[in-house]
């Protein structure tokens, strides 16, 4: 059986709605066949085909039954004979899209996808609150980042918010730099003054962590960047450093694309 | 018919590497073929090779592999000579003037032997000497054909045959991701340095559209340093090697080529085949041979004030969604052109028209 996903999307409620190619109709014993990479532990679900016209099918799984776990499954279509692995046409990403996706609260996060050999797979990761950075400057003396607050459960919308921005050393928690932060809906703005910063870390060289603290959310929200594709930002994005009173400040990302400010070193 | 291609490696991350597996994998359907690689450098091809080819490396480069033998030009030599007198094919496909030089003087007589040409002749006395002995060439666009017919002095059949896309079908592109992408090795004949200027202008109008570069090489660093100096670091993302580059593209609302010379053109037509408009300099060697401006991309003129030109031409773009779903539509027009099938059909009529 020969089946091309045409388009492939994981709705706000989780479900997974996919357009295709088939050379032939869905029938009663069709299934999606879900196996996770790692573990090779599978989950099926029945198909029902909606809108069948010649050549073409939609169907809907709603994902949150399937007790899925964390990791990346590869889709299988399976009607009678072997499964077919199913080819995908759709690139599986679009920037608003997961962006909008991320204003619910969430625990897990799925997104359909395109491997790099052209098949249709699942990722599914662990959601909690974060911020999630666009920008990053140093300016005037001022350490600057802007982004999107995602998996927070508030509305895009003017509605401002008190905040704050705390830079924590990861060896003396107590060690912090704080400054006011703007929020609004759940786009965020803070500013840090880099001299607060020296000040404040004489002896502490090292990677600097930053969290957002948010007026109504319980705990503060680690700022990094995986509302999209880039994995690895930590090779693909290089931001430039700065010098303040001879020690060298330079915002980086770490393995799983967290932000960090590098001070000296 | 078994048909042998003879590439330098197999194993590298080229556009003719791209272009001589995609066509050997359609014809693989019909046909016995095998890729002939003069050096393995890495563990597995970069772009995979389908098990329906079959792939020989003679010289084995892979780092840290030793061998007692010289690793130099004269080695590959022998190595290729061996090969050749050894050869039991129909037909001899080469990709590197060098290579067929070595097969019109070592091939069987009885095996036919093609030259792939994607650049123009450039060292004619041993064209001239040995080119003759060939039973065809076959350049990638028109434009390369007029050139070597005229080294070649009707000496030897010149067909035009363009390179094809890869079998499997390409991702579409929703064209609704603020992302101007481009792809290639980071090589000084590429470009990418005016396409970051360019992308200046670009991001200081629209400053929510993200310019992604595919690729690695020798100006990475400078090109780097460029983004920082023109403090582009929140726009810019080096995005680093993949195998697959139509299915970066296909995320992408623009792709952009700004290539001083694109041969042989396999970023432009992926761009292409996915759905996506292709922006581009005019010149003789760049993307017009691919490209029609105004029906499936846009082509700026080089020269005096072409950076500034190049950023206006992707503004439009960028500020009209109707003129880019209207590129988009043309580009598939024209990538249709380039499907396998199609390439493959017109590899099989000049192969069986050359074989006894």
């Amino acid at each position: 059986m020969r089946v091309i996903v045409t388009d492939a999307e994981v709705t706000m409620a989780d479900v997974l709605s996919l357009r295709m190619t088939v050379d032939k109709p869905l029938g009663d014993g069709a299934e999606l066949v879900l196996r996770h990479r790692g573990t090779g532990i599978e989950r099926r679900v029945g198909l029902e085909a909606t809108g069948q016209q010649a050549g073409a099918a939609e169907v809907a799984v709603a994902l949150e039954r399937l007790a899925l776990t964390p990791g990346r499954w590869d889709a299988y279509l399976q009607q009678g004979g072997p499964r077919t692995r199913m080819t995908s046409i759709d690139p599986g990403f679009s920037l608003d899209r997961l962006d909008a996706y991320a204003l619910r609260r969430r625990e897990l996060a799925y997104r359909a996808y395109r491997t790099q050999t052209g098949y249709l797979a699942l990722k599914i990761d662990e959601a909690r609150p974060a911020a999630d950075v666009r920008a990053v400057w140093f300016r005037e003396g001022r350490f600057e980042v802007t982004g999107l607050l995602a998996y927070t459960g508030f509305a895009d919308d003017d509605e401002r918010r008190r905040a704050h921005m705390e830079l924590r050393h990861p060896e003396d928690p107590d060690v912090a730099v704080s400054a006011l932060a703007t929020v609004r809906g759940v786009r965020f703005h803070a500013a840090l003054s880099l001299c607060d910063v020296i000040a404040a870390a004489p002896d502490f060289e090292g990677l600097w962590e930053p969290l957002l603290v948010v007026e109504g959310l319980d705990d503060p929200l680690p700022l990094g960047a995986r509302i999209d594709d880039v994995d690895g930002r930590r090779r693909r994005v290089h931001y430039p450093a700065t010098t303040v009173d001879g020690v060298r400040i330079r915002p980086c990302y770490t393995a799983d694309d967290e932000l960090r400010l590098e001070v000296g070193g | 018919m078994k048909i042998c291609f003879l590439v330098p490696s197999a194993f590298d991350m080229r556009g003719d590497v791209r272009a001589v597996i995609n066509l050997a994998a359609e014809l693989a359907f019909r046909h016995e073929v095998e890729i002939l690689s003069v050096r393995r450098t890495r563990e597995k091809p970069f772009f995979p090779v389908p098990d329906r080819v079959g792939l020989r490396w003679l010289i084995d480069h892979r780092p840290g592999k030793r061998s007692l033998l010289p690793r130099g030009g004269m080695r590959a030599e022998v190595e290729v000579w061996r090969a050749l007198r050894a050869l039991r094919c129909d037909a001899l496909v080469t990709t590197r003037p060098a290579l067929a030089v070595q097969a019109a003087r070592h091939a069987p007589k009885g095996v036919v032997r093609v030259a792939r040409e994607w650049t123009r002749p450039a060292v004619p006395n041993p064209i001239r000497r040995h080119y003759p002995r060939l039973s065809a060439v076959v350049a990638s666009t028109e434009r390369t054909r007029e050139e070597w017919r005229r080294a070649l002095d009707e000496a030897v059949p010149v067909h035009h045959i363009p390179d094809a896309l890869p079998v499997d079908p390409l991702p579409r592109s929703r064209l609704d991701n603020r992302i101007v992408s481009a792809g290639g090795r980071l090589v000084p004949v590429k470009g990418f340095d005016r396409l970051v200027r360019a992308f200046a202008i670009v991001a200081d109008k629209r400053p929510d559209w993200r310019l992604r570069l595919y690729g690695g090489g020798s100006e990475e660093k400078r090109l780097r340093g460029l983004v920082a100096e023109l403090g582009l670091h929140n726009h810019v993302f080096f995005m680093g090697t993949t195998p697959d580059l139509p299915g970066e593209f296909a995320k992408a609302s623009i792709v952009a080529i700004p290539s001083l010379a694109e041969t042989p053109g396999m970023t432009v037509i992926e761009a292409l085949g996915c759905g996506v408009p292709v922006l581009g300099f005019e010149g003789r060697r760049g993307p017009e041979d691919f490209i029609t401006s105004g029906r499936d991309g846009v082509l700026v003129p080089e020269g005096e004030g072409e950076i500034e030109a190049y950023a206006a031409a992707m503004l439009a773009l960028i500020d009209d969604e109707r003129r880019r779903r209207a590129l988009a539509a043309g580009a598939l027009e024209t990538a249709a052109g380039y499907a396998a099938s199609v390439v493959a059909a017109r590899w099989e009529r000049v192969l069986d028209d050359l074989c006894p």
